[in-house]
């Protein structure tokens, strides 16, 4: 863990003393030690402030955007945000050229408001492996299953290591296959079951466009969701829904699955859980092996004349 | 249900909506529950209008284009193709009856199938009754 910490300081640190970088993106310490935040180094002397552990949660691909604005960015990346990057130059918001990208292995997430109900305190440390977390304050050292306190996106992750890396801090680990087990069990649900549930979720929307603002995928200038229908009306269910609907839609075949849209959530609505949904009918239908991997052509943005069509039959 | 379904219908100008055309011409009978609004073609209904139209008091959505390799644009239809297949699917997902939605191919020369397809969609909606799920509360 120091070994990753004390090698990415000396890369950050190298990237912005040669004058070519402007910006390094990480994270540095929070409030408090189970809460980093994502971090802007702008200057050589500044990377000792970087720090990565495994409460290191929030997307940084994202980030990039705003930070490219004043040169070229080096950023910290795992899995997730690898996708993210892969994303906003597929999308030709981010060139390739102008990125160095310091991959690292994430074994996942802690999420903080979990740990903290388990151990009744704020951990300061913990440990992430493929079997268990241990999350320690003081002299308490507590193991507890992966599925208890880890950040849902990061259960689900196939994903790592980054696909694009300039540079190394460990070994990458090997990528997964989606099982896509929870959108599976939704849809053997009654459609009046179905119905309930997103409705139940749909109505805690406080539409504060947060899944929107994190989300690798959905950077266009103008957006549909900046509409004034869906902003000066968040009323009704059938708002709800339509606005849920639009952004879903607006991402599918081009969402990474990174999750970033349901970790930022302040409502806990399960938005990985309609962004699946596009992915497994895309991967069912369309032949598309891991659809959430940004591949030359979109699938929506393509088509095979023999595209199956038995769906159409569906409602008879 | 007393009152007629509310169908709304986005017909291509090429083919479906020169099939409805066709099948008013030819005196043939189907129900006035369709709403028919002409596009360009079907690769131009944006999803958004089908959950507008729900939104909006329909109780079902015909999106209505050429047969795959008769488009007037060559691929609008399959680009919708591709993309009715996710929506449709993702409508049920969020609890919608399967029978609310429907993509069509209607030619210009089938009036008759156009007549039938409204009556199927109509006899389903009656039988389903309104759509309260999406429909914005009057």
């Amino acid at each position: 863990m120091t070994d990753r910490q004390a090698a990415l300081r000396d890369i950050a640190a190298g990237l912005l003393g040669g004058g070519q970088f402007a910006t390094f993106i990480g994270f540095r310490a929070g409030l408090d030690p189970s809460r980093p935040v994502p971090h802007f180094v702008r200057d050589a002397s500044g990377a000792g402030a970087l720090v990565i552990n495994p409460f290191c949660g929030a997307g940084l691909a994202r980030h990039v955007l705003e930070a490219l604005e004043d040169g070229p960015v080096g950023i910290l990346t795992r899995g997730c945000d690898g996708l993210g990057l892969e994303r906003l130059i597929a999308d030709g918001r981010v060139a390739r050229e102008r990125l160095h990208i310091v991959a690292v292995a994430c074994r996942g997430a802690v999420d903080p408001a979990r740990a903290r109900a388990i151990l009744g305190r704020i951990p300061e440390r913990a440990e992430v492996d493929a079997q268990a977390v241990t999350l320690i304050a003081g002299e308490e050292r507590r193991s507890v299953p992966r599925d208890s306190c880890l950040l849902s996106r990061c259960l689900n992750c196939v994903d790592p290591s980054p696909r694009l890396a300039d540079s190394w801090l460990d070994e990458p680990l090997p990528a997964g296959v989606r099982d896509f087990k929870a959108v599976s069990h939704m849809e053997q649900q009654p459609p009046e079951a179905r119905y309930a549930f997103w409705a139940r979720q749909f109505r805690r929307c406080i539409r504060c466009y947060a899944c929107r603002n994190v989300c690798p995928a959905c950077s266009c200038r103008s957006c549909s969701l900046d509409d004034p229908e869906l902003q000066e009306r968040a009323t009704s269910l059938a708002d709800q829904f339509g606005f849920q609907f639009t952004r879903a839609y607006h991402v599918a075949g081009r969402c990474v699955a990174c999750g970033e849209c349901q970790r930022a959530c302040p409502m806990s609505i399960p938005l990985s859980l309609l962004n699946e949904k596009f992915l497994k009918d895309i991967r069912d239908s369309f032949g598309i092996a891991d659809p959430h991997r940004p591949s030359a052509v979109e699938p929506l943005a393509c088509y095979r004349p023999d595209d199956p069509e038995s769906w159409r039959g569906d409602a008879r | 249900m007393t009152a007629q379904p509310k169908l709304v219908g986005f017909a291509c100008r090429w083919c479906s909506y020169a099939g409805a055309d066709l099948a008013g011409t030819s005196r043939l009978e189907y129900p006035a529950s369709v709403h028919l609004i002409r596009v360009p073609c079907s690769g131009r209904v944006d999803p958004t209008f089908v959950i507008r139209a729900f939104q909006r008091g329909a109780d079902g959505v015909l999106v209505a284009g050429c047969h795959p390799g008769d488009c007037h644009y060559a691929s609008g239809n399959l680009f919708a193709r591709r993309r009715f297949a996710l929506v449709k699917r993702f409508l049920e997902y969020l609890g919608l009856e399967p029978e609310r939605f429907r993509l069509e191919w209607i030619s210009a020369a089938e009036g008759r199938r156009f007549a039938e397809v409204i009556r199927e969609m109509t006899a389903d909606l009656e039988r389903l009754g309104p759509n309260r799920k999406l429909r914005e509360d009057p």
